[in-house]
């Protein structure tokens, strides 16, 4: 039972909930960018929420399954097919043996995640298949990219018993927000104040909160960098320390970082800020170009709202 | 001590601000303590750092406050059990130090005067702390290096180091556990691999690391390999 990749499009990879565990000996976390569609592609299939997906970066991924199964796709809307049937995202489908599931173009968002019912079979490295290019570790092969002729395996279903599943869709109430952005967009995301907050000027803090910073287009999944008007704040390096996700470093040049989930695990520049897990799930839709402004938080209250995301899908974190 | 929250499930807890053994030691033992404690099952991550822990927690399991409580204890008992003498683990890696596996061995001795031999000597003399581990799987940060030897990260990165380099940067030394890009300078080579077939780490921070010297015959026997011209990649 597989998917056989025809063309594995501009950036493909098998990803989970993460290499969790390893920091402390200098592993990458890796996993779903956004990990919100990630968990709703594998929960419309009934799938536990530790299943790997396929996060499809900017689209052009074509699959053909050599077995009938249920999959579903959540995230960006990429022009999906099967064969010739357009097939819109945010939902569960079944595709027959030697149909092909191909993606187009990705015009609004960058990513989106494709599972299948019971999710792909693949070898753990340290606990998960996260593709992490940078430690050579996870997917089919050591960290790779999906490439052309790739098999991808999945558990046999039978597609009369999993029928509850096989047209399943997620209230556009969940997705409305933050799956269009474009090039063009203006989008608001919510920081905390970072370790390092205090080593900054009153006018850099200022700055950082107020203005309007440009995603740059080297942005990836180790990092997304802004473009503005640097801080200029003359913060030496601090002693190394452990990053934490969406940690907003400053760099000599000014200009400030967001560190994703391919992050090198120590750094010793100063943190402004950090994300809110669910302003790092947004910021992974974000095209290159898009503008956006950093707002302080309630800790309780995100607290809050991701207690009850991890709680909703079952996930023990 | 100080613990401050990072997002919603994380926080950095904070020991001092000078960088010594003492403070590694309480760390050490800080995160010891953690682990043993009911806290436990709610941790994700702990990641020690010099003068710092970073911890990501489960929210589902806990939340800032109780974690909060249980770190002060265990940092009261790491302050009590700190006052008794505790001897770190010592661990020996056998180091091939020469002109073809450490091609920045000659510089050195250039610019500090001192000869080839007595670089080795400084380097192996010293029992080193491995303050983190991190910047790429396994990659030991150990500390301090003699300051007669100390020397500034390369101005423009090597594109290729091989494997088991043991490099200088400022005070610390640390081991490239695969070949990759980097800027410290490389005077040597250690044969034994840092992560082992299961991707585990040899080394935890708080360890002691002895250098031992070997010459290339048992280089070669414990599987070194060397890699010629690797000072112009």
């Amino acid at each position: 039972m597989s998917f056989k990749v025809i063309n594995g499009g501009l950036l493909s990879t098998l990803q989970d909930l993460g290499r969790l565990g390893h920091s402390h000996t200098g592993f990458s976390q890796g996993g779903s960018l956004d990990l919100k569609a990630a968990c709703w592609a594998n929960y419309l299939l009934g799938n536990s929420m530790d299943c790997a997906v396929i996060e499809i970066t900017l689209g052009q991924l074509s699959l053909q399954a050599q077995q009938s199964t249920v999959f579903a796709v959540c995230g960006a809307n990429m022009q999906m097919r099967i064969n010739e049937r357009p097939l819109q995202p945010w939902r569960s489908a079944v595709i027959k043996a030697g149909e092909t599931l191909s993606f187009g173009h990705c015009r609004q968002g960058m990513r989106c995640y494709l599972s299948v019912s019971g999710g792909f079979k693949l070898p753990l490295q340290l606990g998960s298949v996260a593709t992490v290019s940078r430690d050579q570790l996870g997917g089919l092969n050591a960290g790779a990219k999906l490439q052309t002729g790739d098999v991808l395996p999945f558990s046999p279903v039978n597609i009369n018993k999993q029928h509850a599943f096989t047209q399943l869709c997620v209230p556009a109430t969940y997705y409305q927000h933050g799956y269009q952005s474009t090039h063009h967009s203006w989008v608001n995301l919510n920081v905390f104040k970072g370790p390092q907050w205090h080593l900054f000027s009153a006018k850099d803090q200022q700055a950082f909160l107020q203005q309007h910073f440009v995603l740059d287009q080297q942005s990836n999944r180790m990092a997304a960098k802004f473009n503005g008007a640097p801080l200029s704040s003359n913060i030496k390096g601090i002693v190394s320390q452990g990053i934490n996700l969406g940690a907003i470093q400053v760099p000599p040049n000014g200009l400030p970082m967001a560190l994703l989930n391919d992050r090198q695990t120590l750094g010793g520049y100063a943190k402004i800020a950090n994300l809110t897990h669910q302003a790092c799930w947004k910021l992974a839709q974000l095209p290159p170009g898009c503008h956006v402004q950093f707002t302080l938080a309630d800790l309780a209250t995100e607290q809050a709202k991701l207690r009850q995301f991890y709680r909703f899908f079952g996930i023990n974190l | 001590m100080k613990i401050e929250p990072l997002n919603e499930s994380s926080l950095l807890v904070s020991f001092s601000d000078e960088i010594s053994e003492p403070v590694l030691d309480l760390i050490r033992l800080f995160c010891q303590q953690l682990m043993r404690s009911s806290a436990r099952a709610a941790i994700v991550e702990l990641v020690p750092s010099y003068n710092t822990v970073m911890l990501v927690y489960r929210l589902t399991q806990t939340d800032y406050d109780s974690l909060h409580r249980e770190l002060q204890q265990c940092y009261q008992q790491a302050q009590r059990q700190s006052k008794q003498l505790i001897r770190p683990r010592v661990v020996e890696l056998p180091v091939f130090y020469s002109e073809t596996t450490g091609p920045d061995l000659a510089r050195i001795s250039q610019q500090t005067g001192l000869s080839v031999q007595d670089i080795i000597n400084r380097h192996t003399q010293t029992q080193y702390r491995v303050y983190a581990i991190g910047f790429s799987p396994g990659y030991p940060y150990l500390a301090s290096v003699d300051s007669l030897i100390a020397q500034p990260r390369l101005t423009a990165p090597r594109k290729n180091v091989p494997a088991g380099s043991v490099g200088i940067a400022d005070t610390q030394t640390g081991i490239y556990p695969k070949a990759s890009p980097g800027g410290w300078n490389i005077i040597g080579n250690c044969p034994e691999p840092l992560l082992d077939s299961q991707l585990s780490c040899r080394l935890n921070v708080g360890d002691t690391v002895q250098f031992v010297t070997i010459n290339e015959r048992e280089f070669v026997a414990l599987g070194g390999k060397i890699t010629v011209g690797f000072n112009e990649l």
